[in-house]
């Protein structure tokens, strides 16, 4: 497997003390360097733009209240995505959660070869057929690059059963996209 | 593209949406200024009540004490007058 995005982010423990210590610009920076993160974990998740944001906002509002108790700024990444994902399972618990029907599996499958800008919008759209921790195991792999071991300290899972997620996660998308292994 | 290429793509980190930051801020900001400006405005209420209250007090008290003082003058004059009087018919019936 691949990972693409970086593993390592600038620590910034300054900032983070700052803003524990009630500096709302601080907090401002600290919301403005990670929001991509966050948000996108959400996107890639529900595939819901404002849903997304709701989530994502949610996230920060409870980093706020939550401030005092972070320790550094890697502990800070840790949170923002565990928390990021246990927001997305509880959403995804409510049911709200838009459901891709097979038509449209079939439909993305018929028109995943088309190009790959195409592939790419199709295998996110794909994704959302994948139980949610599958969803979020196969998220945390690609999107921001963790190791499985890393995956499992995020997602409080085991190593073995975040590896069973990512195979037969990705195993479903090879299926449904005609891909062989 | 592969497979797990066309993965990484489609699973890239999205920006987020403009103004973003400033409406999580502006959640954060909102209930705590408007709290925290009611609490001034309650708290300066009851201090100038409070400190009005005492000075009206104060007033009226010193008015008080001022309108003794000078009763008690009024009546020591007039009880110095009366004895004055007294001495002096009391020497007059003397003498006679």
């Amino acid at each position: 497997m691949s990972a693409a995005a970086p593993l390592l982010f600038p620590t910034n423990d300054a900032n983070l003390h700052r803003a524990a210590a009630g500096d709302h610009d601080a907090f401002g920076a600290l919301i403005r360097q990670h929001q991509d993160m966050v948000f996108s974990i959400a996107w890639h998740f529900l595939h819901d733009r404002d849903r997304a944001e709701e989530i994502a906002q949610e996230v920060f509002l409870q980093l706020y209240r939550t401030l005092g108790e972070i320790e550094s700024h890697a502990h800070l990444i840790f949170w923002l995505r565990r928390v990021a994902a246990n927001r997305c399972i509880d959403e995804s618990r409510r049911g709200r959660w838009r459901i891709v029907t097979l038509d449209e599996a079939n439909e993305v499958a018929r028109d995943a070869n088309d190009s790959d800008p195409l592939l790419t919008r199709k295998l996110g759209q794909m994704l959302q057929r994948l139980p949610a921790p599958q969803r979020l195991a196969i998220t945390m792999r690609y999107q921001e690059g963790l190791e499985p071991s890393e995956i499992g300290e995020v997602l409080d899972m085991p190593l073995n059963t975040v590896k069973s997620h990512l195979r037969r996660g990705l195993g479903a998308l090879r299926e449904w996209l005609g891909v062989k292994p | 593209m592969n497979f797990e290429d066309g993965l990484t793509r489609a699973l890239a980190r999205k920006p987020a949406p403009d103004g973003f930051a400033d409406r999580v801020l502006a959640r954060i900001e909102v209930p705590r200024h408007r709290t925290s400006t009611l609490r001034r405005i309650a708290a300066a209420i009851i201090l100038t009540a409070a400190l009005g209250g005492l000075t009206a007090h104060q007033i009226i008290e010193h008015r008080r004490n001022e309108e003794g003082q000078r009763a008690r003058r009024q009546l020591m004059t007039a009880l110095h007058i009366a004895s004055a009087k007294m001495r002096a018919a009391q020497r007059a019936v003397v003498h006679d």
